[in-house]
């Protein structure tokens, strides 16, 4: 009879584990991580409930791109569900980091000043510290010795930077859009004159932006209702000067335009692809026009040294397949890629 | 009391015995001959899991070989005890592969018994889609279902894309495995003769150094497993009999797909119109592939207008012949997730 009950036991765990596997109690926790004097980063941490222990295959690090924080993309609940939700809920330990001049972190001073009276802030050699210091933060925390990349944009460009400098410290390093030499003109505008500081964006510009490249008769579908508002109130909230503009605008730091004009538009690279010594994915979507399929293109045969590497194009999605239709296609190419750090 | 212990027994067996059986299920092989044009008899090779009672166009796949070698001791090649059939009737698919006609096991046309310079090339792509489409109804017919996934791998892959561009209703998904597009490089492939005739002959050293073409030096020891391109060469040569006793031996394959390439590929001018081709398409090849270079897959994926989930990828270390190097794990896994999307909800 007792025995009988343990069978009992043994049947309902069986049954219980793939139910929980889908979709386990994830935590969150929110914290600022210091870099440089006088600048704390924002870290946001989701993983499941009962994670006790922790390994570099199963730890992932996220950074946004150049105008837009982190936790308004990669944490976005849509149709209930963030990226950073799919990809905790599959076992992992997941950061997000905004970079000083962005969401929740640090506003550099030049950022309350009058944008033409400095030159452009938070440029790439910086954003690489800020994100030095939040993975060493997680190594730390975990007692871990690497963790995983993920960079969107502007941020393929710091994460990548960041393993050729630090290659102990990677396990794998996916690049979400990533960006290499232009030969195109940019998307992201700074307006007429030498760059400032940094530049200001509003909501209908931001859609504007979002939609170029896409057919007109496949735009109507492309954001399911409510998600681009979804995003945008979450998004323009993070800029508390800005919020109280007519209309609304948020700032970010120009930075990344002054390292694109002097490197990606000027023909030059940023980073040397054959330094990565990691696993890396590229992964974009075709109807990206802000990081065109040519640079994904033209990046992949340079990374000689990423063992295992991959380069993933996906179907009807923009720059921003995170939050369309289409991004459970994103999100699983993605999952696959990391998942096959964990097997043997 | 005996009632609890047999129904939970019951379900405990069939949980384990469902996990075991899905790792290794075992597989039965058929090899049939399936008439196409009068005269004609294509091989045909199926596997499948022994159990498996019903059949579903998502479940169900088509293998089509390219413009030299056979289907069959490709495709279905056991190498490490598993063959990429294998991998995928191991999934629970109805797997099947078909050799064109003048390749492998198929017939050989009756020009292939005469000197190439004889007759001009055979076995062009219009002729092979009329053996694919012989073997694609043969398969809707005996299984009864509407449609199929197809997988092509070079050539075949223009075969595969044209079918699909031409009976949108009968297909599932189509792999395209080292897709071939407009040429703006010389081709690898060598016509053998000065004029194209109806076939041409290749050794295994010809192939050996085809294989190793656009691999960096370092990394050419240890792109075959020790054995592999053997076990590969070995049951290739093997398929012509002909060819056999020729020294050395050498296997005759069909010049219609060069015939094409010079007409096509090489002029500028598409086999197919990718936007005729409504069902979900992967391209997939790896990044030494100097037979179909990746500006090809680049040059075609913006032009798949209307197949909805379309994926392009390509992967580290491998070549044109990728599936009998060391990382055709990553191919299978790549083509098998995409097979595996049309199952799912």
């Amino acid at each position: 009879m007792k025995s009988v009950c343990l069978f009992a036991a043994a049947v309902a765990a069986l049954f219980a584990m793939p139910a929980f596997a889908q979709s386990p109690k994830v935590v969150m926790e929110e914290m600022m991580v210091p870099s440089e004097p006088g600048i704390e980063i924002y870290v946001r941490n989701k993983r499941p409930a009962d994670m006790s222990t922790f390994r570099p295959e199963r730890t992932v690090l996220y950074v946004h791109g150049a105008t837009y924080p982190a936790s308004t993309a990669f944490d976005l609940k849509l149709g209930d569900q963030s990226w950073m939700d799919y990809i905790a809920a599959r076992g992992y330990d997941v950061y997000l980091l905004d970079l000083r001049g962005y969401g929740k972190s640090t506003r550099p001073k030049e950022m309350a000043e009058d944008a033409k009276s400095n030159a452009p802030i938070v440029r790439g050699d910086t954003a690489v510290k800020d994100i030095g210091a939040v993975v060493d933060f997680i190594r730390a925390r975990r007692n871990i010795p690497r963790v995983n990349l993920i960079g969107w944009s502007w941020g393929t460009a710091l994460m990548a930077t960041y393993t050729t400098q630090n290659a102990n410290k990677v396990e794998r390093l996916v690049l979400y859009a990533p960006t290499w030499i232009r030969t195109t003109p940019s998307l992201v505008q700074a307006g007429p004159g030498p760059l400032g500081a940094y530049r200001t964006v509003r909501r209908d510009q931001a859609l504007a932006r979002w939609l170029t490249g896409v057919p007109e008769d496949k735009k109507a579908a492309l954001i399911p209702a409510g998600w681009f508002d979804a995003w945008a109130d979450a998004t323009f909230a993070t800029d508390p000067e800005g919020a109280k503009g007519n209309p609304p605008f948020i700032r970010a730091p120009n930075g990344v335009m002054q390292d694109t004009a002097d490197y990606w538009s000027a023909g030059k690279a940023y980073y040397d692809p054959a330094k990565i010594t990691v696993p890396t994915l590229l992964v974009h979507a075709e109807w990206d026009r802000d990081t065109p399929a040519y640079m994904a293109q033209t990046l992949f045969p340079l990374l000689t040294n990423a063992p295992g590497k991959r380069y993933v194009q996906l179907p009807e999605g923009t720059h921003t397949i995170v939050m369309e239709k289409n991004r459970l296609m994103l999100f699983e190419a993605v999952q696959a890629f990391l998942d096959e750090s964990g097997r043997s | 009391m005996q009632a609890i212990s047999l129904i939970l027994g019951g379900m405990l067996a069939a949980a384990f015995t469902a996990a075991a059986l899905a790792q290794e299920p075992r597989l039965v092989s058929e090899d049939m001959m399936v008439p196409s044009d009068p005269g004609i008899e294509v091989f045909v090779r199926n596997k499948r899991p022994a159990d498996m009672t019903t059949f579903r166009p998502e479940r169900t796949v088509l293998f089509v070989h390219g413009s030299t070698y056979p289907a069959h001791t490709g495709f279905d090649l056991k190498l490490g005890g598993m063959s990429w059939m294998d991998y995928i009737a191991s999934r629970g698919y109805d797997v099947y592969l078909l050799d064109i006609r003048g390749f492998g096991k198929s017939t050989r046309p009756k020009e292939m018994a005469e000197k190439p310079e004889a007759n001009p090339p055979i076995a062009r792509g219009d002729a092979a889609l009329r053996d694919i489409a012989a073997v694609a109804d043969m398969i809707r017919k005996r299984r009864d279902i509407p449609r199929l996934a197809l997988i092509g791998h070079s050539w075949g892959t223009a075969l595969m894309a044209t079918y699909a561009a031409q009976h949108p209703d009968l297909v599932e998904r189509v792999v395209l495995y080292a897709p071939v597009w407009i040429r703006e490089t010389p081709s690898l492939i060598r016509p053998g003769t000065p004029t194209l005739g109806a076939y041409r002959t290749v050794t295994v050293e010809q192939t050996r150094t085809r294989r190793f073409t656009g691999i960096p030096e370092e990394k050419k020891a240890d792109i075959f497993p020790p054995g592999w391109f053997e076990a590969w060469a070995e049951a290739t040569w093997a398929t012509d009999p002909v060819g056999a006793k020729m020294n050395p031996p050498v296997i005759r394959a069909p010049n219609g797909s060069l015939q094409d390439s010079i007409d096509y590929w090489s002029a500028g001018k598409p086999y197919f119109d990718p936007a005729k081709i409504t069902a979900p398409v992967l391209l997939v090849h790896g990044e030494w592939d100097r037979d179909t270079p990746r500006y090809m897959s680049q040059a075609l994926f913006p032009l798949l207008t209307n197949s909805p989930g379309k994926r392009y990828v390509e992967l580290a270390e491998g070549t044109h012949a990728m599936y009998m190097e060391k990382n055709r794990l990553k191919l299978f896994e790549a083509v098998q997730a995409f097979l595996d999307e049309s199952g799912r909800s």
